[in-house]
């Protein structure tokens, strides 16, 4: 049983140490590709916001960002925002991520819009 | 113990210089371009850069200046440089966030050197010289059309989006790109459109988006491109 207990609390700290690598790549993507729109936090108000016609979106706004799932963040950012009838001015990154960097750009979208929710919930 | 190779290349090239100064104008280029330009740009093959690697470059690539610049335009603007670039070379590197939203920091721009004009011509010989991806620019051709303002702003700005990272106007448009409206003036034809077609083929982790635009969508942008180009005093 010990050695159970053992394993259980390796795979778990094997996981989260994969997915803090994972984060930290998506993190990076975030920084060079969505920050200047979507801001350094990612609240919307990047360096070009202020002459944009449509505001870049929330990424901070749990509300709504929990209303989207993974698919439709990885198709906004790998096809653009007409994709997901939202607006052109967020562009088409297929040229500039492979699927398996948006996979972890996706993944560090959720860290800034719903990590706190999903505590929540599963406090 | 490099500087010291530097200046018996320099003092080799100056002695060859009395006796045929057109041929070694691009030599004495390349020492200047070592001594004054090669700790920020880079000029060798980008093509296996990583992104972590492109995010720490201190400005732009000039692995294919050649093929880029408008050599005259080059010449002056080392004489005389004006920034280009709003936001800096990485625009994240100098953001600060503030209540009205994150902002530049002008404070951290730096300023580009300046050189002579005699050193602006040689260090532009070498620059000319350096043009990998050719075959790139051998698919465009690029005539200049009419084409009406209200119309080519929207799309430059609405439908294409260019504008959200690139100025068409000073003031007027993202600060993450390059300005805009100095491009005909800075750029070869070709280059603009090649890069609008195949950003990722010039610069692989460019922060430009492939927007996948047909021949007219290009020459269209193109066109805007010349309409808004501030003309040389």
């Amino acid at each position: 049983m010990r050695i159970l207990h053992c394993i259980l609390l390796f795979l778990c700290l094997f996981l989260s140490g994969q997915l803090a690598a994972e984060s930290k790549i998506g993190q990076e993507l975030y920084q060079a590709y969505c920050t200047q729109c979507h801001g350094k936090e990612g609240d919307g108000w990047g360096v070009n916001a202020a002459t944009m016609d449509v505001l870049p979106k929330d990424h901070t706004d749990t509300k709504e960002m929990i209303s989207r799932t993974d698919e439709d963040i990885f198709i906004a950012i790998k096809k653009g925002g007409k994709a997901v009838s939202k607006s052109n001015l967020m562009p088409n990154w297929d040229a500039n991520m492979t699927d398996e960097e948006i996979d972890e750009l996706v993944v560090f979208v959720r860290t800034l819009c719903c990590q706190k929710e999903e505590i929540s919930n599963e406090n | 113990m490099k500087i010291n190779t530097l200046y018996l290349k320099a003092i080799l090239i100056l002695m060859l210089f009395q006796f045929n100064p057109s041929v070694n104008a691009k030599e004495l280029g390349e020492v200047l371009y070592e001594e004054n330009c090669a700790g920020c740009h880079s000029i060798s093959d980008n093509s296996s850069i990583t992104l972590s690697q492109r995010l720490k470059e201190k400005a732009p690539t000039l692995f294919y200046a050649g093929n880029k610049f408008n050599p005259a335009w080059l010449e002056n603007w080392l004489v005389e440089p004006k920034r280009i670039r709003p936001g800096g070379h990485f625009f994240l590197d100098n953001v600060i966030v503030t209540e009205e939203g994150d902002a530049i920091d002008e404070s951290k721009l730096m300023d580009h050197i300046l050189v002579s004009d005699v050193q602006a011509k040689q260090i532009t010989e070498f620059l000319m010289a350096q043009t990998p991806k050719s075959d790139l620019i051998a698919l465009e051709k690029v005539t200049f059309g009419k084409t009406n303002r209200t119309l080519g702003e929207k799309n430059f700005h609405k439908f294409k989006g260019c504008g959200s990272c690139h100025q068409s106007e000073d003031g007027y448009g993202g600060v993450s790109g390059p300005e805009l409206y100095t491009s005909i003036q800075r750029l070869q034809p070709a280059f603009i459109s090649s890069y609008i077609r195949y950003p990722e083929k010039w610069d692989p982790k460019t922060l430009m988006p492939n927007r996948h635009l047909n021949e007219n969508a290009i020459e269209k942008l193109l066109n805007y491109l010349n309409l808004i180009a501030e003309q040389p005093e």
